[in-house]
């Protein structure tokens, strides 16, 4: 049981991604203008990593190690085919924000990352342990992001129409602002980190 | 003039790693030496133009049987046999340029950038022509790009950076300042 | 056609997509499989195999850039088995064991990293540009004074692949000798050659050059012994690794700390505070008799044999260092002396109050024991010829030239006249000629030390120099010095215009009569004080010079035991078969 816990909360903090495991960053970027939007692919993410992470798991004895790469993608690229139609279904509005980077999830190096490190390596548990953590906190770094870029970058609050800033930072909600954002989270989380 | 616009656009105005966030994962990590990143841009270079044309005949076929939803699997799926086919053949054939491309070659089966730009193909409906042009010129953004990160990155290794900001931090501040004189292109059209 | 397909989406949902997944899986397997047969690219499985014996690190010790490609090049017979310098006799053997072939020895080496300046250091200027030491180094050669120490900025640590290399508190980087294979990325990068690499022949055959970092009483010293690293050694207990640096470069340490009148101590830096000088001397003999009051006495490390035969003619201190070194460097020795005993001037010139016979045959006894042949009351006429000693030897050193005390008392041009191969030597006012340098004659396989074999401490200096070229000729090697060598007792003035600051007097507690100044007039074997405690408190008093470093009173540092690459050498060289 502890196992689990384990590995469910190094997602959480030590090892988040992207901070701290530096992978699964294109994403990371580009959906982050809005907190919305964060949330939204945080949790599309999670739930391909943990049904990838379950089904690789469960198969790792099967699939010969020649073809495993392939395999992994087709199992992982067929979740994300039913996350994009549940979506267009359903949040037919934050599937059209996020765009192109719902089908990106499949080539996402964090999902795949993590099929190929840990799930072909671990009993189904503990995978999903790991997916469940990495994928938690990875939509928790994309929620923080998307929250700073949000309340600077456009001066609402998040899921509200309040405007706080008159003037806000339109760089932060276009590509240089969110990569600059990025790195200076990067840096801070070092800082606190290392404490 | 149209494909004029469309390549100066894949270029500079909508560069596909710096506008577009497509291709993050390998810029980090192949940018740290010149040769390397020099390696990675040609092996996307070569290998999207023709996953392109490849993906537009697949999604021809697909959209005969009406199942249009199925394109990220068959992409996908296209792109790693691909890939996977492009290092038998340069193995054999141009050995020298597959020593010189060395593990960036597999790499790119992941890399979103190639994916992403076949994705874009279908939605900005191009023709067969369009979507040719819109990928190896998407692709030279792309490699443009590395290639400026790469040669101020490894200058950054022998400054005086503050720790937190080490490796990727710095790195990615950079990307955005880059980013930043690119947006300098966009009256440009 | 689309109002087939409406339909079965209609009907069954899962046929479609199904059908085509199938339809493109099956023709990309179906390319790939044609395409793998195609173009198929045969492997050498001789390579593979090979490329699985090496480490796979990628370090480029061999000079390849990369394994892969470095098992190319033994199969194609480039470079030979034992390339893998990293991976050491372990990985030779495995390589050798996957093609087939034997394997010949390869001298381990390790890094070493000679300076001990950090925060001691002066520097000539404030540097902020890239964090580089091959950067700082091109402005004026980096700014330390000295121009030959660390420059600090972990270039080396960088560079080694093995992580044997990390930045230390103290602003020097650290070796850790466990990780260290020698694969000499570190040596290559350092723009001062600060950090080198070195095998055990390296290290017996080194001497001085002008861009070393040398202390004051190093550049006294005839014989060139690393006095501050015994004196440090010293201080710390170590003395059986005192015994090995001495011997690096004196086989007669016994001998000499009776008589040598210790020209380090008037170089040692305490005289620009007209403070007594560090009795350097008094340490040396400490624990050259330390060791010989031990049950079991370590043997000096000697190399593999080498198959190669050296002959030398005088068995006096030259010849007896020159006998000591080409043992250890793995080369089969044989003495010849006209004389009944070894010893030459030491024994039959030099009063028994200043060399105690039992001392003398001790020592000789210790150095013939590693293996080396003698042959005593040799005859000039039968034994000593060179054409007799040519073809049973591959090199002869001839260091004979006290000509009064041969027993026939013949003339050095009776008896080069007498021998068809001694003929082409050619004679000056006396002695052979031979390259001042090199030591080489005219016949190339012939050395000779010349008139320069007269007193003992540079006698046995000539017979290092003397190992020195015929190991070099054994190897097919270029005899000559690196430029910049001391081959001679040299001074290097910067050393002498330090201004000694900070530094206070520390008396010794030795008496004012030594016995090493007073050996030239009274007795060797004096009663002295010779205790651990006093010499611990006169290595305490060293200051721990480079060049122009010193340790003033506010630096004296206590160092933790460090393994030192001599250390590492001799505990790989005692392991292996």
């Amino acid at each position: 049981m502890s196992d689990l816990k384990k590995e469910f909360l190094k997602g959480l903090w030590s090892v988040i991604p992207p901070f701290r495991f530096v992978l699964g960053l294109c994403p990371v970027l580009a959906v982050t203008t809005t907190m919305e939007n964060g949330i939204g692919m945080g949790v599309a993410a999670t739930f391909v990593l943990v049904c990838s992470n379950f089904l690789v798991s469960a198969l790792r004895n099967i699939i010969p190690d020649q073809v495993r790469v392939a395999c992994y993608i087709v199992i992982i690229a067929t979740f994300v085919v039913v996350v994009e139609m549940v979506m267009k279904a359903y949040a037919p509005a934050l599937s059209e924000s996020l765009g192109i980077f719902i089908p990106l999830i499949v080539v996402n190096c964090l999902i795949l990352g993590r099929a190929e490190a840990f799930a072909k390596k671990n009993p189904v548990a503990l995978s999903v342990a790991d997916g469940l953590g990495m994928g938690i906190g990875f939509t928790m770094s994309l929620t923080a992001l998307g929250f700073i870029r949000e309340l600077f970058g456009k001066g609402v609050i998040p899921f509200t129409e309040i405007q706080v800033l008159a003037q806000p930072f339109d760089f932060l909600q276009k590509a240089p602002g969110a990569y600059v954002a990025l790195g200076l989270m990067l840096g801070i989380l070092n800082v606190i980190g290392k404490k | 003039m149209e494909y004029f616009t469309l390549i100066v656009s894949a270029i500079f105005i909508n560069n596909v790693l710096l506008m577009r966030y497509l291709g993050l994962c390998p810029f980090l990590g192949v940018s740290k030496k010149m040769e390397t990143a020099i390696g990675m841009a040609f092996a996307v270079i070569f290998v999207l133009s023709m996953a392109s044309f490849i993906t537009f005949g697949v999604f021809k076929l697909l959209a005969i049987a009406k199942i249009e939803y199925i394109r990220t699997l068959a992409f996908i799926l296209v792109i790693a046999s691909l890939v996977q086919f492009v290092e038998m053949f340069l193995k054999k054939v141009i050995p020298a340029l597959y020593k010189a491309l060395g593990i960036f070659l597999p790499l790119i089966t992941t890399n979103c950038a190639v994916l992403g730009v076949c994705i874009i193909n279908i939605n900005e409906k191009f023709t067969l022509v369009e979507a040719l042009v819109f990928s190896v010129a998407s692709a030279a953004g792309f490699g443009l790009a590395l290639i400026l990160f790469a040669g101020i990155r490894e200058k950054f290794e022998l400054a005086r950076v503050p720790k937190p900001l080490q490796g990727t931090g710095i790195g990615l501040i950079t990307a955005g300042l880059i980013s930043l004189s690119f947006f300098a292109f966009m009256g440009m059209i | 056609m689309s109002a087939w397909f409406d339909s079965i989406n209609q009907s069954m949902p899962w046929l479609s997509p199904a059908l085509v997944m199938i339809a493109v899986g099956a023709v990309a397997a179906a390319v790939l499989a044609a395409a793998s047969k195609v173009f198929y690219v045969e492997v050498d499985p001789r390579v593979t195999a090979v490329d699985e014996a090496l480490p796979g690190a990628n370090c480029g010790g061999c000079g390849f850039a990369g394994c892969t490609a470095c098992a190319e090049a033994i199969v194609a017979g480039q470079i030979p088995a034992n390339a893998c310098i990293a991976g050491g006799e372990e990985v030779t053997a495995k390589v050798a064991a996957a093609l087939g072939v034997e394997v010949a020895f390869v001298e381990p080496k390790v890094a070493e990293h000679l300076c001990q300046g950090a925060d001691r250091a002066s520097r000539k200027y404030y540097y902020d540009g890239a964090l580089d030491c091959r950067a700082l180094a091109e402005f004026y050669g980096g700014d330390l004074m000295c121009h030959h120490g660390c420059l600090g900025l972990e270039t080396c640590v960088a560079a080694c692949t093995f992580d044997a290399l990390h930045m230390g508190d103290d602003d020097l980087p650290e070796l850790d000798l466990e990780k260290c294979v020698g694969c000499g990325n570190c040596e290559r990068v350092c723009p001062t050659g600060v950090i080198r690499l070195y095998g055990l022949s390296d290290r017996l055959l080194h001497f001085n050059r002008f861009d070393e970092c040398l202390a004051p009483c190093q550049q006294f010293c005839p014989l060139q012994i690393n006095i501050p690293a015994y004196v440090e050694l010293a201080d710390q207990g170590r003395y059986q690794e005192v015994v090995n640096v001495i011997k690096e470069r004196n086989p007669l340490p016994l001998i000499c700390g009776r008589v040598c009148p210790a020209p380090c101590e008037s170089g040692c830096r305490r005289a620009a505070i007209k403070d007594e000088p560090v009795h350097h001397n008094y340490i040396k003999r400490f624990v050259a008799d330390w060791e010989m009051a031990l049950p079991e006495r370590q043997k000096p490390l000697c190399l593999p044999d080498s198959g190669k035969k050296a002959a030398i003619v005088g068995g006096g201190p030259a010849g007896l260092s020159a006998a000591y070194y080409l043992r250890r460097l793995g080369h089969a020795v044989t003495i010849f002396d006209e004389n009944p005993e070894l010893g030459g001037t030491l024994r039959y010139k030099t009063p028994e109050d200043r060399v105690p016979r039992k001392i003398l045959d001790f020592e000789i006894r210790e150095i013939l024991d590693l293996g080396i042949e003698t042959r005593c009351n040799a005859s000039l006429e039968k034994d000593i010829r060179l054409s007799k000693l040519d073809p049973d030897y591959d090199a002869v050193f001839l260091v004979m030239d006290d000509w009064d005390m041969t027993v026939e008392q013949r003339s050095l041009s009776d008896w080069v006249d007498a021998d068809p191969l001694a003929k082409q030597l050619k004679l000056t006012k006396g002695t052979i000629d031979a390259d001042e340098e090199t030591l080489q004659t005219a016949i190339p396989k012939i050395f000779s030390a010349g008139k320069k074999a007269r007193a003992a401490a540079p006698a046995i200096r000539t017979g290092r120099q003397a190992a020195r070229s015929i190991h070099r000729f054994f190897n097919g090697q270029d005899l000559r010095f690196p430029p910049g060598t001391f081959y001679k007792p040299t001074k290097i003035p910067e050393s002498f215009e330090v201004e000694v600051v900070g530094v206070s007097k520390k008396r010794t507690g030795l008496q004012p009569d030594l016995p090493a100044k007073e050996g030239k007039k009274g007795s060797a074997e004096m009663d002295l004080p010779l205790t651990p405690e006093l010499m611990k408190a006169e290595a305490d008093r060293c200051l721990r010079c480079g060049t122009l470093c010193y340790l003033n009173d506010d630096q004296q540092k206590k160092r933790e035991h460090k393994q030192t690459a001599l250390e590492k050498l001799e505990s790989w060289l005692r392991e292996s078969p």
